[in-house]
């Protein structure tokens, strides 16, 4: 009989163990999936990783970003895309739409960057309730990484 | 002579008394006496406690501010040892405030400094955490560079806490 019940709780054990493996495997993998298809961009999450948009986006905030045509873009959207080195990405304001290129700036910043392409823009950062959906300090991890 | 033992006797009846109300509570609380492994983390935890209380309480804490001023290159200074002033700044100006630690104990002291508000997300400090040896000193700077995107005439204020953390020789 103490037998029976030992087992018992090892099989409860293990299926409890199995349970949060399960949900975290869930939350891990299938969220950014999830947010990739949702958001319509390969590149849901970024994180800020200097304070050149401050202060609307802060260092450590992680931002959504949905992916847009090239006709949903307008001056004052801040957009992600691909540095031309491709030694990342920039989160930067729109100041000036072209023909074949665009200009962005960093809202701290007192100089417009390079012109980028269009097709290096990744998208726009998402908005709720016409605000910038933000996770203030989670996009730390990030920033620790790029620094070490 | 025979006052004094009562009152000895009356003394030593309360302590026991207290320590068994606190027995009493615990167990009418958790429904069962206290096992021993759960006294050693009460224990454990009450000592954490202190520790956590201790160090909260020895932090050195400024208070932090500067002012957003029009113009370029413009740089004003208000010298005060009490709080991390950086004056009045116009865009595109940055201000440097120093501060001096030592450490007067013979424990080797694991030092973190936070920084809150709004000027500490316009703050660079340029050793946040790091130990300081037994007898030993460091020289902190804290830096503030005003953005293109500052609110003229606005004030930004915050606190800056330097943690001394006592570390017994564990980090180097």
């Amino acid at each position: 009989m103490p037998e029976q019940n030992t087992a018992k709780k090892v099989a409860r054990a293990v299926i409890s163990f199995g349970t949060y493996v399960l949900i975290i495997a869930i939350v891990v993998f299938g969220l950014p999936k999830f947010l990739a298809w949702s958001l319509n961009t390969p590149y849901p999450m970024a994180a800020i990783t200097s304070g050149s948009m401050w202060p609307v986006l802060k260092e450590g905030d992680l931002v959504f970003i949905q992916g847009v045509d090239r006709g949903e873009l307008g001056v004052g959207d801040i957009i992600v895309y691909r540095n031309t080195d491709n030694s990342g990405f920039t989160i930067h304001r729109i100041v000036k739409l072209e023909a074949d290129e665009l200009v962005t700036k960093g809202d701290a910043n007192f100089t417009d960057d390079a012109p980028v392409k269009y097709e290096s823009v990744v998208g726009k950062t998402y908005q709720v309730f016409g605000k910038y959906a933000r996770l203030p300090y989670l996009g730390f991890v990030t920033v620790y990484a790029t620094r070490k | 002579m025979e006052n004094l033992q009562n009152n000895e006797k009356k003394t030593k009846f309360s302590i026991k008394g207290l320590g068994a109300k606190a027995r009493g509570w615990l167990t009418k609380t958790a429904g069962a006496p206290m096992k021993t492994h759960e006294k050693v983390i009460g224990v454990i935890l009450i000592v954490v406690f202190l520790f956590a209380f201790y160090v909260t309480l020895d932090a050195n804490k400024f208070p932090a501010l500067v002012r957003v001023i029009e113009g370029e290159g413009r740089v004003g200074v208000n010298p005060t040892a009490d709080a991390l002033d950086f004056g009045d700044l116009s865009r595109g100006t940055s201000a440097v405030r120093k501060v001096d630690i030592e450490n007067g104990t013979p424990i080797p002291m694991y030092i973190a400094i936070v920084k809150t508000g709004k000027i500490g997300e316009l703050m660079k400090i340029d050793n946040n955490y790091f130990t300081l040896a037994p007898r030993d000193k460091a020289k902190i700077e804290f830096t503030v560079y005003m953005p293109a995107s500052a609110e003229i005439d606005s004030q930004y204020k915050g606190r800056v806490y330097l943690f001394k953390i006592p570390t017994f020789g564990i980090t180097r």
